[in-house]
């Protein structure tokens, strides 16, 4: 069981890891191909339109520089685009004119360098204008401010583009995780509540009859088969999630607790996993009762019958693999129209070489107890377990 | 029956109200130099437990007959079907009359009302703790546990379903409903009636109402 949940946790991790991997590996891709994009028109460009002056080798030096850095943008984004940022108004100090390519490169590298971090788009935007303006300046030339003015909004544009761009990325990696990590409460929830207290179940019958010595009679034997039929379905289930990837909610139609809208039919349901429970103790050879009192039917909506039949399966399963069969057990379960109350009293075993116990007991419904305003609380000492749970409805 | 030995009566009490059952304890404690209370709780599972399977089962237990989960009537009628030793007696804040029916079916040695507990509590406990009633209307320990006795031989001659039908009659629904919630004809249900009536030698589905009552039998 340990093998199965340790391997479940690392699946679900990786598939987690590669849910938030893959938007940044579309991302880099994207901006590789953009700029090996820009590298091909600049080729184009360079060979077949251009007219070279008479300073061909300057002016072939410094195209293939471009390319070049086009090149390193392509194969490392975030270096690349610091080359093209610092270097992209070069051909205009070089008096071979701002390259159309390396403006739009440029914009690019600012967006990657925002989207990489606030600051990096900021600082990268700074740089540029500076460039523009060394670059309009020199020679003696007039400053055109209303140009510089829409020069830096055009590139902090970009940079704030990257940065919403990353922003919107975090967020619906955070949302994808929080997807994940609710899917794997609800199959560990689903594996625990029904999966391992069956297993805990049947462990403990063989023990008990190979305790006495007997062997299994036809009635034992098909009691065990239904079990562990109904553990095989669970776990047909809980893969057939995993494979599939369904958002469906798992803990609420396998556990032969199907939620019946009907009042009386949640009774039904309530009384139906006591006598389950109960037939099980009796065979595990426990003295004891559960006492069911119901009143006036007991209204209950959706949410708190699935929430108490968790509880009172959870609670039956806890008496199966902590308490002492020989001490006995008490389990009152009170349904008004007002409230659900339950108690259960039993023996610890002081033996838990079946089931160690995990945070996965009665104690995780705590929270979604005291947030409908009711109660719940454990005392546990050497001789005694009690559980009450007050739950208004 | 004064279990300590020496003349003390061992006492327990199982309230809903923790703190006032504390106030009651230590009430109880100075009434008396005879009386020793053992334990008390909010838990009606816990007082079943300690009462039927503990090292520590009181001679006499205090029950208040509104607890959280089950009430109190249920609680001694749990306890009297396996036991005979313990006395118990049944308190409530609300007039006597409304729960009187229901402490002596389920074998009681008597019902107090809380206004009355300083005046009628300590003598009721020491008869209890002897088995004795607090009056004639109800019975001893002995009688009542041998009444739920035979409530236990009728209760293993009926099968569940004739249970759940008796069960839903008491609760006030009708054949028919009876009928749509079993998923049977309502002459299935007339015959399941038939079959308990015959179980139970009576003639009227409202005496084996009052048996089940009784005895508990549902």
């Amino acid at each position: 069981m340990q093998k199965i949940r340790s391997g479940m946790t690392a699946c679900l991790r990786s598939a987690d890891r590669g849910a938030v991997k893959s938007y940044d590996d579309v991302l880099v891709l994207v901006v590789r191909v953009l700029f090996i994009g820009m590298l091909i028109v600049l080729v184009v460009d360079e060979c077949a339109f251009r007219t070279v002056g008479s300073d061909t080798v300057r002016h072939v030096v410094f195209s293939i520089g471009e390319a070049a850095v086009l090149l390193l943008a392509a194969w490392k984004p975030a270096a690349g685009s610091w080359l093209i940022v610092v270097c992209g108004q070069a051909g205009g100090l070089l008096s071979f004119g701002a390259s159309l390519v390396l403006l739009f490169a440029c914009l690019l590298g600012v967006a990657v360098l925002g989207f990489r971090a606030v600051a990096q788009g900021c600082l990268a935007t700074v740089i540029c204008v500076c460039e523009y303006i060394m670059v309009n300046s020199t020679g003696g030339k007039p400053l055109v401010l209303v140009n510089v003015a829409l020069y830096a909004m055009t590139v902090f544009v970009c940079a704030l583009a990257g940065a919403l761009l990353c922003r919107s990325l975090r967020d619906l990696t955070a949302a994808q995780r929080q997807a994940v990590s609710r899917k794997r409460e609800r199959l560990a929830l689903t594996l625990h509540n029904e999966t391992c207290n069956d297993v805990v179940y049947i462990i403990r019958r063989i023990d008990e009859i190979r305790g006495d010595s007997q062997s299994m009679d036809d009635h034992d034997m098909a009691e065990l088969r239904s079990v562990l039929e109904n553990v095989l379905r669970q776990t047909r289930s809980v893969v057939s999630i995993m494979a599939n990837d369904a958002d469906d909610d798992t803990a609420g139609g396998r556990n032969g607790v199907v939620a019946d809208r009907a009042v009386r039919g949640r009774e039904r349901q309530l009384r139906s996993i006591a006598t389950k429970y109960e037939e099980r103790l009796r065979r595990l050879g426990f003295e004891g009762e559960t006492i069911i009192d119901i009143q006036d039917g007991g209204v209950m909506t959706d949410d708190d019958y699935a929430l108490i039949s968790a509880m009172l399966s959870e609670l039956f399963s806890d008496i199966v693999k902590h308490a002492d069969a020989e001490g006995g057990y008490f389990v009152t379960i009170g349904l008004t129209s007002a409230r659900f109350s339950l108690s259960a009293c039993d023996k610890p075993s002081g033996k838990d070489s079946v089931a160690v116990p995990t945070r996965m007991g009665l104690q995780r419904y705590a929270d979604q107890v005291e947030s409908r305003g009711g109660t719940i609380g454990i005392r546990s000492s050497q001789d005694r377990w009690i559980a009450d749970i007050d739950l208004p409805l | 029956m004064t279990g300590m030995g020496n003349g003390t009566i061992g006492i327990a009490l199982v309230d809903n109200d923790i703190w006032s059952a504390r106030m009651l304890s230590q009430w109880i404690e100075q009434a008396s130099v005879d009386f020793r209370m053992r334990w008390c709780t909010h838990s009606s599972a816990d007082a079943l437990h300690r009462c039927l399977f503990g090292r520590n089962a009181p001679d006499v237990l205090i029950v208040d007959m509104a607890l959280n989960d089950i009430s109190g009537d249920v609680v001694c009628k749990r306890i009297r079907r396996r036991n005979d030793d313990i006395g118990l007696l049944c308190i409530t804040a609300y007039p006597t009359e409304r729960y009187e029916r229901d402490a002596i079916e389920a074998g009681a040695q008597g019902l107090l009302s809380k206004e009355c507990l300083v005046k009628e509590l300590p003598a009721a406990i020491v008869r209890a703790a002897r088995g004795l009633p607090m009056d004639d209307r109800f019975l001893d320990a002995a009688a009542a546990h041998e009444m739920m006795q035979r409530g236990e031989a009728m209760r293993s001659m009926l099968s569940d379903r004739e249970r759940d039908v008796l069960r839903r009659y008491m609760r006030g629904d009708a054949t028919a409903q009876i009928a749509v919630a079993l998923r049977v004809s309502p002459n299935t249900v007339f015959t399941y009636i038939h079959r308990i009536l015959r179980k139970l030698h009576v003639s009227t589905r409202n005496e084996a109402m009052a048996i089940c009552r009784k005895y508990d039998l549902v």
